[in-house]
């Protein structure tokens, strides 16, 4: 058994020298096969965590060693964007730039740092969303977060970074995550006694799992709401032996954070739920596909896996692999997500087949989210009917919703499914509201006249966040802010989504900015967003338009 | 025989065998699906987008999707050649085509399918992306300026040459060809002027140093002849078609 001995990784200033020698004994530490080519994505980023970076000669000796072509890995350097070639400085600061940080004054503090600190051994970027939108402004330090920063402690970050002073004598109240859940409802409140889900499940049949699962009427709550019973049957079925689960804990959508809470503070539901899916089905190996923004948590669920495996309920039949990403949103996308697990660029994959044919490795696969998991423990410990009998007909249950922006208490919600916006709103003490962004920027965004509109999975927005913005707000910006981030985002693969969110960032600025072609650019968005919904290749380029839709439906062309 | 391995495709019933996908039962009923990324003798793509088909409510891509029994399938209607007009005139916005001056120019099929599709202008802004030459190889030259990110190269290095010299990397609209050498030239790989990845180039990103613009203009392939009639030739092609 591996020790899986993690405990460099902490938030640090400093990096140790690199040398084979030490590189080699890190990443067999982590795994016995380090070098085999599905497990090179992998080790890049293990090397990037311990070393700060992968230089040219780390690139070169891993490449030496695992056979794998320096292009490849140069390849994945240039697709994952936490992974860097360059010495790291002593703070690499990397501010969360979603619309509710920059709601919360994020340009002018990335202004100020930047002018401050020019002369620090310091890096300033931004990055995506890092799943702490209601904790603004929140940043990553050398990969850890950091919250809350503004005005009242941009003095002291400074101070800090320009007297060098350690990472780890920095304020331990400057990383802490609030995880408070400020509307409980049966999934966080619930008398959960670890494995009692899962002795249940060792009592019965995998049809008889597979059904109670059914019976609850438990949908996947990563945004698409697919029938969960239906993906384990399909899987089930499957005349090839080998199968996995994955857990797709890629949590990017911007301002959606719930996963954080149930990786922090649900682990074990959500592991038994990856045993009695594999019990289910049948499978032998799973793995968890963790974020790059949640290494953080990294160890601790490292340590929830142990417990699990010293308890005996996983290693002997089906053990879990932890996996990290580095910063590429579309892994996320289901396919894409085992591509990378794989060891190679996020691309998704051409569907047919699905997962639960030609899945990881080729074969079939089972792909969840994190609170779809949690949610299988749910139904097995308290039964079918106590989670079918919260929610409405089509979307059964409760679920956790991420509210952020313009709120008096952004964080996390549990509602029944099909409770009204409205009733978010009220909870999170939200006023003066102009409209909401529902399920991230893929999502839709509602206006007061929608407000009644029902969270569930019959309409836009499924996964489980909500972006408030007041009456000061700019609809154009939003907009313009959300298509950026597709086209930072887009994987590249296909012409629709990758020269489509390039031109419609372009055209969207001429709207904004050219009066006398206004009228042609809105009419060439209409119909680019069209093109781009009907004939690209996976779910990113389908929905990188609808923000820019949204737009238009509100602003009415001018009469001429 | 069984008629059940048929689907209809514009209305004309189309025969497939199990396994097989649109464009491939279109290929061999003789139908034209216009593509770029896709080529019969190698394993489907499916990025450009190009082969956008309508099947029963959905667009799907037509190397891809397999064939089945009783689909209905439309591919020449106004409302899909003008996305394919789209997706072209957005595959010369973002790289930097020069017709006049390109070697290709009438051999090339993303200008063949320009003009197929009526192209008279960008319509939208060119990006006008900075993207490096390499003329490291003795015999080829690669101007990735033309590069439509198609990997037909990469493809037919791999599963035809046994070499899997090209590839794609990076992200986004940064994505770009790469060749697997340890300095990421061309030059530096056992890549050959007679590898099929070096002739399969649908555009003019990969070319010999020799023997061009020999061929006057006005006797290249499409020329005189619309590429929905002679399909996606290569100078070398000629007489057979993809």
């Amino acid at each position: 058994m591996l020790k899986r001995d993690t405990e460099w990784l902490v938030p640090n200033s400093t990096f140790p020298d690199w040398n084979t020698e030490r590189a080699e004994q890190m990443l067999l530490q982590q795994h016995p096969h380090p070098f085999s080519p599905e497990r090179i994505l992998q080790s890049l980023v293990l090397l990037q965590l311990r070393f700060g970076a992968v230089t040219n000669p780390m690139q070169e000796w891993l490449s030496q060693k695992s056979g794998v072509a320096l292009t490849d890995i140069r390849a994945l350097m240039s697709f994952y964007f936490f992974l860097e070639q360059d010495k790291p400085p002593r703070y690499h600061l990397r501010l969360a730039d979603n619309i509710v940080e920059r709601h919360a004054g994020l340009t002018s503090l990335q202004e100020s740092l930047t002018h401050r600190l020019c002369s620090a051994d310091c890096r300033i970027d931004t990055t995506s969303c890092i799943g702490l939108s209601d904790h603004p402004v929140s940043l990553l330090v050398n990969g850890f977060p950091v919250t809350h920063l503004g005005p009242h402690n941009l003095d002291e970050l400074c101070a800090l970074i320009i007297n060098r002073v350690p990472l780890q004598k920095w304020p331990r109240s400057w990383f802490a995550v609030d995880n408070r859940v400020h509307h409980k409802g049966p999934l966080t409140s619930y008398p959960y006694q670890r494995g009692k889900a899962l002795t249940q499940a060792r009592g019965m049949t995998g049809d008889q799992i597979i059904d109670r699962i059914g019976e609850a009427g438990l949908r996947g709550l990563g945004g698409a709401g697919f029938p969960t019973a239906f993906k384990w049957h399909w899987c089930k079925q499957q005349a090839e032996p080998v199968k996995y689960i994955t857990c797709n804990a890629d949590e990017g959508e911007p301002g959606t954070f719930k996963d954080r809470f149930y990786l922090t503070e649900q682990a074990d539901q959500m592991i038994e739920g990856m045993v009695i899916a594999a019990l289910a089905v049948g499978a032998q190996a799973g793995f968890i596909y963790l974020r790059g923004e949640y290494v953080y948590l990294y160890t601790h669920l490292e340590r929830c896996l142990r417990r699990w495996r010293d308890s005996g309920d996983l290693g002997q039949d089906f053990d879990i692999e932890l996996h990290l990403g580095a910063g590429a949103y579309i892994c996320g996308e289901e396919s894409a997500m085992l591509e990378s697990l794989e060891g190679k660029r996020g691309i998704p994959r051409n569907k047919p087949p699905f997962p639960g044919t030609v899945g990881l490795f080729g074969k079939p696969t089972v792909v969840n989210n994190v609170e779809t998991f949690v949610c299988a423990t749910y139904i097995l410990q308290q039964g079918s009917a106590a989670f079918k009998n919260t929610g409405n007909e089509k979307s059964r249950g409760s679920r956790l919703h991420s509210v952020s922006g313009d709120c008096r208490q952004p964080g996390l919600y549990e509602l029944a499914q099909g409770s009204s916006l409205r009733t978010l709103l009220e909870l999170s003490g939200a006023h003066n509201t102009l409209c909401a962004q529902i399920g991230g920027p893929s999502g839709a965004l509602f206006f007061e006249d929608q407000f009644d509109t029902p969270l569930d999975f019959e309409n836009p927005g499924r996964g489980g966040s909500v972006m408030v913005f007041n009456k000061d707000r700019s609809i154009v910006n939003i907009t313009r802010h959300f298509t950026r981030f597709f086209r930072h985002e887009s994987c590249g693969f296909c012409t629709p989504c990758r020269a489509g969110t390039v031109a419609l960032d372009q055209l969207l600025d001429q709207y904004e900015h050219n009066p006398a072609l206004q009228a042609k650019s809105r009419e060439d968005m209409q119909e680019l967003v069209q093109l781009m919904q009907h004939s690209s290749h996976c779910g990113l380029g389908k929905t990188a338009g609808l923000p820019v839709l949204n737009l238009l439906q509100r602003e009415p062309a001018h009469e001429q | 025989m069984s008629n059940d391995l048929q689907f209809s495709l514009d209305g004309v019933s189309v025969c497939f065998e199990k396994g097989e996908t649109i464009m491939q039962a279109a290929q061999r009923a003789g139908i034209y699906l216009p593509h770029l990324c896709f080529h019969p003798d190698f394993s489907a793509h499916g990025s450009c987008r190009v082969c956008i088909v309508h099947l029963q409510g959905k667009t799907v891509a037509a190397c891809t999707q397999p064939a089945e029994s009783n689909q209905v399938v439309q591919s020449n209607t106004p409302e899909l050649q003008k996305a394919r007009l789209r997706l072209i005139q957005l595959l010369f916005a973002e790289g930097n085509h020069y017709c006049p001056t390109c070697e290709t120019s009438g051999n090339c099929q993303l200008q063949a399918l320009a003009y197929d599709l009526g192209m008279t202008h960008y319509h939208y802004d060119p990006f006008m992306p900075e993207r490096q030459t390499d003329g490291s190889h003795p015999d080829l030259f690669i101007d990735r300026d033309r590069c439509i990110q198609c990997d037909l190269c990469g493809r037919a290095s791999a599963e035809y040459d046994g070499k899997a010299i090209y590839t794609l990397s990076g992200r986004g609209q940064n994505t770009q060809l790469v060749f697997r050498s340890p300095s990421g030239l061309l030059g530096d790989t056992n890549a050959g002027a007679d590898d099929r990845a070096a002739h399969i180039c649908p555009v003019g990103c990969i070319l010999p140093k020799t023997g061009n613009y020999q061929e006057p203009i006005g006797t290249r392939l499409y020329d005189h002849h619309p590429i929905h009639d002679i399909g996606n030739l290569r100078k070398e092609e000629r007489g057979g078609s993809s």
